[in-house]
């Protein structure tokens, strides 16, 4: 378990150093308003007299100057987690079907896969060898909107009261759907395995030159596959900005139960990669999007999109698909309607 | 021989694949390179991907093994 300890610590250290950067900064920025000085501006101002063209790329610097620390350090950690978690670990907890099946799926499912590629086959892995239908949906649902760098990054660029909102309703969200799904409406299609996984623990003995090389080129892989996505992501809402108003934003995506509707059905049809919702979402907040919407999306925006759900109905009935696809929509509206109730507006910075 | 790469297409599949044709280069060896894409095929060996298989054995799955390692298997 030497490899586990020293990527435990390696994570642990790399937590703590953020949090003292995101504490020292948010100190700095209210020490300022308390003297009455104002904020530094953004270092590319987006004006009535920027030529629209410029936009994207401007919105695109400001982001970067907001957000590099807290990506930086989140491309480590999913590097880290993917190199020194053993991913057997988490699968072995998982072939009883108690109820606590479901938390492990939802709450250790991010320790699995940072990439949402591999997702699928996990998932058929758990319900097929394992736990069965209920936690290998937990899986599904959870994993991809609770992974570390995700919440790292939406505390960092939107606020660390949404991000534990989002650990919160996610988790709920994904252990209520599952257990409706699984353990009830299809209680006896995928009942798992009863021998539970044969699984062979890795050799856990540690070569830190060898383990080092392979963090490093595990988070430049995550880097080489994420970065362009988001980069795709902030040029839309950089169109976006060019293209609809203030006042239409508001009106779709304002606070109430049909917009918070709207956008839990965006985020179930839209392929959101992970990490890519953070900054789409700072983009529709800055035009005047309101918690409810926004939180309705951070649910159900990661963990289910056209492509998946298609991927997914390869491996298990398009029935079963169609059930939690709905579920989870009416998760997300509930879900956002209390996050709404609770937090009726955040300040951005 | 037969090698199959077991993974929907994403950035580390396509690193294994490379990695294999090094390892084949360097020891001098001819394998037929079958890529697996496909969701019910892929579930069906392994559970984490990338997966590789050889001669329908899973040498490696979940990870991108080393070129030093694959030409062990390849013998």
């Amino acid at each position: 378990m030497k490899k586990l300890r020293f990527g435990m610590l390696i994570i642990f250290l790399l937590l703590a150093s953020l949090v003292v950067y995101e504490w020292n900064s948010a100190l700095t920025r209210s020490r300022m308003l308390e003297e009455g000085k104002p904020l530094p501006p953004d270092p590319f101002p987006v004006t009535a007299e920027t030529p629209w063209w410029l936009i994207p790329l401007y919105t695109l610097g400001n982001y970067i100057s907001k957000a590099w620390v807290c990506l930086t350090v989140a491309f480590l950690i999913a590097g880290a987690m993917e190199t020194f978690i053993p991913k057997q670990l988490i699968i072995k907890h998982l072939s009883s079907k108690s109820i606590k099946a479901y938390f492990i799926a939802a709450l250790g499912g991010p320790m699995l896969s940072v990439c949402s590629c591999s997702i699928i086959p996990i998932f058929a892995g758990i319900y097929r060898r394992g736990a069965g239908l209920g936690p290998a949906l937990a899986f599904l649902l959870a994993a991809p909107a609770i992974n570390p760098a995700a919440i790292l990054l939406t505390g960092s660029m939107i606020g660390w009261n949404v991000a534990l909102g989002r650990i919160l309703l996610a988790v709920s969200a994904a252990v209520i759907v599952s257990f409706i799904v699984g353990g009830v409406i299809f209680r006896k299609s995928g009942a798992g395995s009863e021998e539970g996984f044969d699984i062979t623990m890795p050799d856990e003995n540690l070569q830190i030159k060898q383990a080092m090389k392979e963090w490093g080129i595990n988070t430049w892989l995550f880097v080489k596959k994420i970065i362009p996505l988001i980069l795709i992501g902030i040029i839309i809402v950089g169109v976006i900005k060019v293209v609809l108003t203030p006042e239409i934003i508001a009106q779709y995506l304002g606070q109430g139960l049909l917009q918070t509707m709207f956008a839990s059905a965006m985020g179930v049809i839209i392929y959101t990669p992970t990490l890519v919702e953070v900054p789409f979402v700072r983009g529709l907040l800055e035009m005047g999007m309101a918690t409810g919407p926004m939180l309705a999306f951070l649910l159900t925006g990661p963990a289910l999109s056209l492509p998946s759900v298609l991927g997914v109905s390869r491996v298990i009935s398009w029935k079963i698909v169609l059930s939690y696809a709905l579920l989870m929509f009416a998760m997300g509206v509930i879900g956002g309607m209390l996050f709404a109730y609770f937090v009726p507006s955040i300040n951005l910075v | 021989m037969k090698i199959e790469i077991l993974g929907p297409g994403c950035q580390n599949c396509k690193r294994l694949e490379e990695q294999v044709k090094k390892a084949l280069e360097e020891s001098g060896k001819k394998a037929k390179i079958e890529k697996i894409m496909d969701y019910r095929k892929i579930t069906e060996k392994v559970m984490f991907t990338p997966g590789l298989v050889i001669d329908g054995k899973v040498v490696s799955e979940g990870r991108i093994p080393s070129v030093e390692e694959i030409k062990k298997w390849l013998k």
